[in-house]
């Protein structure tokens, strides 16, 4: 199972970015094997609308199932559920630790958008 | 020499204020107050020497949103068809458009015009001056234009666009109000707006259209909480659902190709694996998804953002606009309610508070802004906000100060600093607040009330022949 985490950094170390459509970045993580890949978000950093939707197309490609993530407005949730991606809001410290407190069941995943439109 | 193709460069592009087709003026004469410029490349700027001698000067330029030609056609002014080489109309075989202009000054490259009926980002090929030495032919014949009357050619040749000047109205009719003599210009625009809400916008909204009567049309464009009803009780007459078109997806047809999302400049669908995701909120209608899928997967649907009703209070006419509960984009209702403007009346809009897209949808085409504000610090910055924004589309504007005796005199002089004619002022009475706040109308209440709106129609109907005219 794949797993998006939106993050400050390029390492598993890096704390977790709150915003989803402005994070900086996304690191892709192997549940199973714990790899895991970096991608640049700066393109969507400095869109003026419609942040979300992007970045809920980009993990879309990335064929993540699970996005983990601080926060996440309605139109990238509703981008995310048309896509089959479940969301995790909340999440906090490292993105090691997010994906850990994910498997263990202590984040689980939301059914609806935490924050309104432009936080995320 | 047939068939040989002729090519040239641009020399410098032409803005304007209009960014529509069909909002621009067909001619100068119909945008007498349009103002422009045109930005040479700098290569060329050495063309220009000598040029400010000259107070008009020819355009010559691409029309490049111009449809294919048609050889026979229906130009603006008239509903028969003519050869398109008897009329000016752009779907030609050679897309050249010619406007003669006013050159107001040049700064450097930069040439501000003035009566431009081009549109903005349009590709100019060459200037010359004008001359009435050599240009003025005096006692010519004017062919199938001979049949159009002064006044619908005005009308016609401004198309959506309306003039800021708007006194040489033959229909023009004068009435007593509140012991005052006002010309009425039927055809002209008042929008009354101010920086926020609460400022009493509304209130002078209702009470000059009550006190200016008869040939009054209420526009109601505060589309979000329109309160004007609510004072004139009116009868309803009609009801107009407004919807916008929004693209909706056949998920059989529909391979997931993605182009759709691809061409959308407004973000409003995403791609995904198993197909696109329409947000009709962000659509604004533009079809450009629809033209680009190659497997007609995606047709047009209308979604309705408001409704609209006409109604009578009265001899006052009042057209509400009412946007749908949620529903985030005003901007296409309050063009649907400007569209209830008519030509043989005065129209008073009532326009959203803030400064935002509403609201310049609201203003744009008006001749004359009304700004309500309060003498307070906040008062005065929001009014900073709204001249700016008025000044941007080039109207005039004045100012009514409510509750003009709660606050300071900062309101008063930064209007005479910035020549912005302060029209009248609203006392703070208790007799006021009290008739708001039982929801009766001012003038129907208090006669001083009644001098002092019929005071603020007159001099705005003659606000062109006074010396304080504000410039744009
Ligand atoms: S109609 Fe235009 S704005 Fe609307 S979704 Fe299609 S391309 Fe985007
Ligand atoms: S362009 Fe047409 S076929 Fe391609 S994803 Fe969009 S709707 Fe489907």
């Amino acid at each position: 199972m794949k797993i998006a985490v939106t993050s400050r950094g390029r390492t598993l170390e890096s704390p977790v970015d709150p915003r989803f459509g402005r994070a900086e970045f996304f690191i892709l993580v192997d549940a199973d094997s714990g790899a895991f890949d970096v991608y640049d978000n700066a393109q969507n950093l400095s869109a003026a609308q419609g942040a979300g939707i992007q970045a809920a197309q980009t993990v879309s490609r990335l064929a993540a199932e699970v996005v983990i993530t601080g926060h996440c407005g309605p139109k990238a949730f509703r981008t995310l559920g048309a896509a089959g991606i479940q969301v995790v809001v909340g999440a906090s410290g490292s993105v090691a630790e997010a994906v850990q407190s994910f498997k263990t069941g202590k984040l689980t995943p939301t059914e609806s958008p935490d924050v309104e439109g432009h936080w995320a | 020499m047939s068939g040989e193709t002729i090519a040239y460069r641009p020399i410098g592009v032409i803005h304007s204020e209009h960014t529509t087709p069909e909002d621009t003026p067909a001619q100068p004469v119909y945008a007498q107050e349009c103002l422009g410029r045109a930005e040479i490349i700098p290569e060329y700027a050495d063309g220009l020497r000598d040029l400010e001698g000259f107070s008009h000067i020819y355009l010559v330029y691409h029309l490049h949103r111009a449809g294919p030609a048609k050889l026979v056609t229906k130009p603006f002014l008239q509903d028969v068809e003519r050869g398109v080489f008897a009329t000016r109309a752009p779907c030609r075989p050679n897309a050249i458009g010619l406007s003669i202009v006013e050159l107001v000054r040049r700064e450097g490259n930069v040439l501000h015009l003035k009566g431009v009926d081009v549109l903005d980002g349009t590709p100019l090929l060459d200037i010359k001056p004008y001359t009435a030495k050599f240009d003025r032919i005096e006692g010519t014949r004017n062919g199938w234009q001979d049949e159009v009357d002064d006044a619908t050619a005005r009308k016609r040749g401004q198309r959506g666009y309306r003039p800021k000047d708007a006194a040489q109205n033959p229909h023009a009719r004068t009435l007593v109000r509140g012991g005052k003599e006002v010309t009425l210009t039927p055809g002209m625009t008042i929008a009354i707006a101010s920086g926020k809400g609460g400022t009493g916008k509304t209130t002078v909204a209702v009470n000059l259209a009550l006190t200016l009567g008869g040939p009054v049309r209420l526009l109601d464009c505060d589309v979000e909480e329109p309160n004007c009803h609510l004072f004139l009780r009116p009868k309803i007459k009609n009801l107009e659902t407004v919807g916008v078109p929004v693209p909706v997806v056949d998920a059989l047809a529909c391979d997931a190709c993605g182009r759709c999302a691809e061409i959308c400049q407004f973000g409003a669908i995403a791609a995904l694996k198993n197909g696109p995701l329409v947000f009709a909120e962000l659509c604004h209608g533009c079809g450009g998804c629809l033209s680009v899928c190659p497997r007609h997967a995606i047709r047009e649907e209308t979604r309705p953002i408001g409704a609209i009703t006409v109604g009578q209070a009265g001899d006052v006419e009042i057209v509400t606009g009412q946007l749908r509960v949620g529903e985030a984009k005003s901007p296409p209702l309050i063009r649907a309610v400007k569209k209830y403007a008519r030509d043989d009346r005065v129209n008073i809009v009532d326009c959203p508070p803030g400064t935002s897209c509403p609201v310049i949808a609201a203003l744009r085409g008006a001749d004359f802004v009304i700004l309500v504000t309060e003498p307070t610090p906040f008062g005065l910055h929001d009014l900073k906000l709204a001249v700016e924004t008025v000044r941007q589309f080039g109207l005039a504007c004045g100012v009514v100060i409510n509750r003009a005796d709660i606050g300071d005199s900062r309101v008063k002089d930064y209007c005479a600093a910035e020549s912005i004619p302060v029209l009248v002022e609203i006392p703070h009475r208790r007799e006021i607040a009290e008739t708001y706040s039982r929801g009766q109308v001012l003038v129907q209440v208090l006669p001083e009330m009644r001098a002092l709106f019929a005071d603020l129609g007159a001099r705005i109907m003659n606000w062109n022949k006074s010396p304080s005219r504000v410039a744009p």
